[in-house]
């Protein structure tokens, strides 16, 4: 057989790349339930985790978040309710739809807001749980690409730790949101909003703050009417 | 080269294509080649344990399947039929981690897709898979991955213990907020040793101490 000839490698070709085109169709077609069912889960376990449920595993989280969030939420810009069906936006493609999750647990409600913003690298994001008195109560991040041991340590418990009892709010009720300072000097100061930064980190955690000014500010209509 | 059909399968030229990437022809300290993502997984062992994975797959099913193939590609598009066989077992690979091992993809994320570029799998399809039989091709592609591996698991272990105090993502030299361990007597995390300097700082002195030891890789 003349394997050199151009007809042959036309053919070679013609042939490889089909088959290879529907093994790949196939084996994507296969295990993309697989897939969404782990980015659903993950979402799950970010909102719990977001109210103090960090144990749960990826597994388990669908049972208990079936359990504990008892209601979903969308607005608009203006904070003004548009839908219920909160879980399935996603934050990075549908702009101008914001979504809660309103969770009960041991008694106490929990409103969390998912935000999304830019790190240095690549996409960062996070769920803020705050309770009607509008405090945070518990604060996840996450993060694609960020550096390891630097920017990466936003979605460690001793960063998220600093938000706890943080407030979106001043004395005034004017917004400030939360934000993330550089050689932060106000101690346990919690009615400001502010935490400290992340040696090593000063882009990464500018970009945490930005997704969390900007990322919270179409809640404030909301939040304010919720505030007991 | 080889022949299946006179030696036993595990004949000592064959052994000798698992060993030999291992040491005296590693694919990454002595033909310096996949070095990128040597620099880039070697933060923590775990995920340099996955990627090592995912490589001695794609490069051990590809050889063989190129190896298969030898006979029937045309060699003016050897490289493209290389270049394809190893896109699709990467994708496949990328896949199934987004399937069943969901953390380790997010953790690897593009890096498992670059496995692409890894200049081993190339160099083995090219310099082995197109002329020797499935099995010693097999064999190349295992000790191959294998050696790549090794180097890789190795930085990887100082990268982790030296950079964020750790192996394997335990903790074993104290907590640095709590101060306790060796962090009580003063000693931090080295931040250099997580960046990617440092790893080829890292390969620079693997490649040091293994010519130390092996003095037939010392060049004349």
């Amino acid at each position: 057989m003349n394997t050199e000839g151009n007809g042959y490698t036309f053919l070679f070709s013609t042939v490889m790349v089909v088959l290879v085109a529907t093994a790949l169709a196939f084996a994507a077609t296969a295990l993309k339930p697989a897939q969404e069912a782990n980015i659903k889960k993950e979402k799950m376990q970010y909102i719990l985790s977001s109210f103090g449920m960090k144990e749960i595993s990826r597994d388990d989280s669908p049972e208990a978040y079936k359990t504990y969030v008892t209601g979903e939420l969308v607005l608009d810009n203006n904070g003004k309710e548009i839908g219920k069906e909160g879980f399935s936006i996603d934050l990075a493609k549908e702009k101008g739809k914001h979504p809660v999750f309103i969770a009960e647990k041991d008694g106490q409600k929990f409103y969390v807001f998912p935000v999304r913003g830019m790190g240095l690298w690549d996409a960062i994001w996070g769920y803020v749980a705050v309770d009607e008195s509008l405090t945070v109560k518990g604060i996840v991040f996450d993060h694609k690409a960020e550096t390891p041991g630097l920017g990466g340590d936003i979605n460690t418990d001793f960063f998220e730790d600093r938000f706890m009892g943080e407030k979106i709010f001043d004395s005034d009720g004017t917004y400030h949101g939360l934000s993330v300072v550089k050689a932060y000097k106000g101690g346990d100061e919690k009615t400001d909003g502010q935490v400290d930064g992340l040696s090593g980190a000063t882009l990464t955690c500018n970009g945490v703050t930005v997704m969390l000014v900007d990322g919270l500010k179409p809640y404030e209509q909301f939040l304010k009417s919720i505030k007991k | 080269m080889s022949d299946t059909n006179k030696e036993g399968l595990f004949s000592k030229s064959n052994i000798k294509l698992i060993t030999n990437p291992l040491n005296d022809d590693n694919p990454i300290s002595v033909q310096v080649l996949g070095i990128c993502s040597a620099l880039a997984v070697t933060v923590q062992m775990k995920n340099a344990f996955v990627m090592s994975i995912s490589v001695i797959a794609v490069i051990a099913i590809g050889n063989v399947i190129i190896s298969l193939l030898r006979n029937y590609i045309p060699s003016r598009i050897r490289i493209i039929v290389q270049l394809v066989v190893a896109a699709a077992l990467v994708i496949l690979v990328d896949q199934i981690l987004k399937a069943y091992a969901y953390d380790v993809s997010k953790q690897l994320s593009v890096f498992v897709g670059l496995i692409i570029t890894n200049c081993i799998l190339m160099g083995r399809f090219e310099a082995f898979a197109l002329k020797n039989k499935p099995w010693p091709s097999f064999l190349d592609g295992l000790g191959n991955g294998l050696g790549y591996g090794f180097v890789l698991m190795v930085v990887a272990f100082f990268r982790e213990l030296l950079g964020s105090g750790k192996i394997w993502g335990y903790p074993v030299l104290g907590d640095p907020i709590e101060k306790t361990g060796v962090y009580s007597m003063g000693y931090i995390n080295n931040g250099l040793v997580i960046l990617a300097p440092m790893a080829l700082l890292m390969v620079g002195i693997f490649i040091w101490v293994q010519r130390g030891i092996n003095k037939k890789l010392i060049e004349k």
